[in-house]
């Protein structure tokens, strides 16, 4: 299958303040428009890996990366890039949702205004558009200008994805973001990553194997901060090339 | 839920399947009918085809097992499914079969008109097409008529050989010919047995139990 690379990780090292090595040569392609899973047992450097996509570890001074992320073939970790224009490009959802203080409306249209968008026509169908994509309009179109906080759990992250695609980045990271979520919720939340595919390529770190296994493509198996296996997602969870990821998932450790 | 799309993609391919295989054993049939061997080719370009179709379904469902870890009426549609992708491969085995010994009958001049093999041939076929239509469709009144069938189909076989062994015995020069109609209508049945088969399953599905063990249970067995 003839697969467009929309990122690729190349010879990775990455190592956090005091120089603790966490990311050991990692090497992996992300396929453009395709949902890629990171997975592995806790500690094994899937979140620290995701949060090198956009270049997160930079908010924390002393990390320090080895090796390449390209974007669309340009390296993210050079010195000239601008930080601000890549997470616009490559948006992230976290774990727990994380609303701004203030209306569901102002929610989204934060980061449009940030992109300079001020025309309040625009602001306002850009808005109802990111709320359709995040599958919330129909239960939030009669209140925006409530507080986001008034939102149930399910809703607030579905609120974060739309605030994070109305700023139409090209790649979502999401960081095990239906841990917080009761099992509704969260089989709303995977429904939408995949219809989110459409428009976007999607890297997803997740502790739950089985939801790895519903929504991605391709998985990328890592244990003690090494890629262990990579593999389209109905390799990995059928016939896995490693002992290791093997064991892992067949749950004999992690 | 995300499992949906794949079970559709899967019931389209067994669908297919299910068309291919019913149309190998009507014109494996029809060319011994006909006295025919251009029927013949219909079953030789899709015989691979068949094996290929159920090696890739197979890997389908086990990867949406894998992938999905179905619950409940879910589970069961593709354990049915794994059940229906490998009859379904068996009766192109049985259409597979009766092109070989067609091959051969097709050499001889025909040894009579061929009467009950045709009403044999359409009732077993209706009975696939049947089966077929009560699994896509969860219709146990269907898949009860289908199973009804399969004693008219036994009857069928059984006049069908006898009538044959008293051609035989008159004249030894049609025993070849006579053998190879013997084995053509034990491969029929056997697909009338798997759409029989197939009509069983349908109502152990809909109805969430095996109807084995209720037997046993009702006997207070175990």
């Amino acid at each position: 299958m003839a697969e467009n690379l929309k990122m690729e990780v190349k010879n990775l090292n990455f190592y956090y303040a005091g120089n603790k090595l966490a990311l050991k040569n990692i090497n992996l392609p992300i396929y453009e428009k395709k949902i890629t899973a990171l997975i592995g047992p806790s500690g094994c450097g899937k979140t620290t890996l995701l949060r090198c996509f956009n270049r997160m570890h930079d908010l924390y001074p002393g990390n320090r990366y080895e090796g390449e992320i390209l974007l669309d073939g340009k390296n993210i970790l050079g010195k000239d890039i601008d930080l601000m224009e890549l997470r616009t490009r490559v948006g992230m959802v976290f774990q727990k949702p994380t609303p701004f203080p203030m209306s569901i409306f102002d929610n989204i249209a934060y980061g449009l205004k940030l992109l300079g968008i001020k025309n309040k026509s625009e602001l306002q169908d850009r808005i109802e558009q990111a709320l359709k994509e995040a599958a919330l309009w129909e239960e939030v179109k009669d209140r925006l200008n409530v507080s986001a906080f008034s939102l149930s759990g399910g809703q607030q992250q579905r609120l974060c994805i739309a605030r994070t695609i109305a700023v139409r980045p090209e790649v979502i990271l999401f960081d095990e973001p239906t841990s917080a979520l009761d099992p509704i919720s969260t089989a709303k939340i995977e429904e939408l990553i995949v219809e989110l595919k459409k428009n976007h390529t999607i890297i997803i770190v997740t502790h739950n194997m089985q939801q790895a296994a519903r929504v991605s493509d391709y998985t990328a198996f890592m244990y003690l901060g090494e890629l262990i296996e990579f593999d389209s997602t109905d390799i990995i969870f059928t016939k896995p090339n490693k002992k290791l990821t093997e064991d892992y998932i067949s749950g004999r450790f992690g | 839920m995300l499992i949906e799309p794949r079970l559709k993609e899967i019931r389209e391919r067994l669908i297919n399947m299910a068309e291919l295989v019913e149309n190998m054993i009507e014109n494996s049939i029809k060319a011994i009918i006909e006295h025919n061997p251009e029927y013949l080719k219909y079953v030789e370009t899709n015989e691979d085809i068949v094996d290929k179709m159920e090696v890739e379904n197979e890997s389908l469902i086990i990867t949406t097992m894998a992938r999905y870890q179905p619950e409940a009426k879910y589970l069961r549609f593709l354990v049915m499914d794994l059940f229906v992708n490998r009859d379904l491969e068996r009766i192109g085995d049985h259409a597979e079969n009766i092109k070989e010994h067609a091959q051969s009958i097709l050499q001889k001049p025909k040894i009579k008109e061929y009467v009950d093999l045709p009403v044999m041939t359409e009732i077993s076929i209706q009975m696939l097409k049947d089966a077929i239509k009560s699994f896509i469709e969860m219709d146990t009144e269907l898949a009860r008529e289908v199973i009804k069938k399969d004693d008219e189909v036994d009857l069928l076989e059984e006049q069908i050989i006898r009538e044959l062994y008293t051609y035989m015995v008159e004249d030894p020069t049609t025993i070849k010919v006579g053998l190879r109609l013997i084995d053509v209508v034990k491969n029929l049945e056997r697909v009338a047995d798997i759409a029989t088969n197939l009509a069983e399953e349908v109502i152990y599905m809909k109805e969430g139990k095996m109807l084995r063990h209720q037997e046993l249970d009702e006997n207070g067995k175990h």
